[in-house]
């Protein structure tokens, strides 16, 4: 009978399990993972300034063979935590193409490159010896981080970049059609007049809306190593000012519209 | 005795439950235990009936979705600051 129940329990649980039933984004999966990942390894981080200051106080060998290992452990972490990013990154960057529709394959082969490294990387500090061979190490993953923080901060921009871009898109149809509209018997030849005009000084604002994007597109071809972070936030206030100015569009439209209701 | 029927019991709610699964996936329409209740059929109301409302052409519709859905869409960009990269120390500050 005991059995019986055991099993009943097992299988509720599987059948009624929150996973089943909410399938989550991969990506937020893997950003779970990162932030696991970080924690444990900010949590290493004080044994090492404990093991860093007695190996200098001492330089003993028991003191230099305990920073090592410690090291070790740091920079497995460290590892673990990038490779996380990366990973988070990729999946972000294969969900936002499903939905804007473009293609940045460089950065999909790019992150899978440093996804590569970065398993090589395990190997290599299973390996570490000497202290000098941790720091070398950890020269190399400075590197890496480099390159997959770019990536990471261009997938951000080329997100950012291309929901304006899409929306921006369906704004300009939606003015094609107030324009027939406008041309069309249906509306209220009295209005008509008013209403071009209104149309003509969004088009203003939609010629600001076309150069911030083309902006954000120009800022985004000069990502390098060095500028990544300001670089990015360099796009979003662009992107945020576009954001502003579509919104101010949206509302033009919605005047003309509602003079023919 | 007592045994026997608890696990008649178990079983018959392990069925039941397999049984809505199976039509869960299979056709996606769920049996409902609720009563059924007979639909009134939806009647025509004549012209005379109806009080005026504003008639709005096709095109004004349209256009008022679309604005709808792109005002959604705008609300929708924000900063993912999740992909600003995390920072790592790189070096084991021996040299200092």
């Amino acid at each position: 009978m005991k059995k019986a129940v055991f099993f009943f329990l097992i299988l509720s649980f599987f059948v009624f399990s929150p996973k089943r039933a909410y399938a989550q984004n991969k990506s937020n999966e893997f950003y779970n993972e990162l932030l696991s990942d970080y924690r444990e390894y900010q949590g290493l981080l004080e044994p090492f300034s404990s093991a860093k200051s007695r190996y200098l106080a001492y330089q003993s060998v028991s003191a230099q063979s305990e920073f090592l290992e410690v090291s070790k452990r740091l920079i497995k972490a460290e590892i673990e935590a990038m490779r996380s990013y990366a990973s988070f990154v990729k999946t972000y960057l294969a969900e936002a193409t499903k939905i804007l529709n473009y293609d940045e394959n460089y950065i999909y082969v790019k992150l899978d490159d440093e996804l590569q490294y970065l398993d090589l990387a395990r190997v290599k500090a299973d390996s570490v010896t000497t202290l000098s061979e941790a720091e070398a190490l950890l020269k190399e993953l400075e590197s890496h981080h480099q390159r997959i923080s770019l990536l990471g901060y261009q997938t951000k921009a080329l997100t950012e970049i291309g929901s304006v871009k899409k929306i921006f898109d369906n704004l300009k149809i939606d003015r094609g059609k107030i324009d027939s509209f406008l041309s069309s018997s249906d509306a209220a030849q009295n209005k008509v007049p008013a209403s071009r005009e209104k149309l003509s000084s969004l088009d203003l604002e939609s010629d600001k809306v076309s150069t911030l994007i083309r902006e954000a597109e120009t800022s985004y071809k000069s990502f390098a190593f060095r500028n990544a972070a300001p670089k990015s936030k360099e796009i979003w206030d662009t992107v945020t000012k576009s954001v502003v100015a579509m919104k101010s569009l949206l509302k033009g439209y919605r005047d003309i519209i509602f003079n023919f209701k | 005795m007592k045994k026997n029927i608890m696990m008649s019991v178990l079983l018959v709610f392990l069925l039941s439950l397999a049984g809505l699964l199976f039509y869960a996936r299979i056709d996606k329409t769920v049996p409902s235990i609720s009563v059924k209740t007979e639909e009134t059929g939806s009647q025509e109301l004549s012209e005379e009936t109806l009080t005026p409302t504003p008639s709005y052409s096709k095109e004004i519709v349209e256009i008022e979705d679309d604005l709808k859905m792109i005002e959604a869409d705008i609300y929708k960009v924000k900063e993912d600051s999740r992909l600003n990269p995390p920072s790592f120390i790189f070096t084991l500050g021996l040299d200092q």
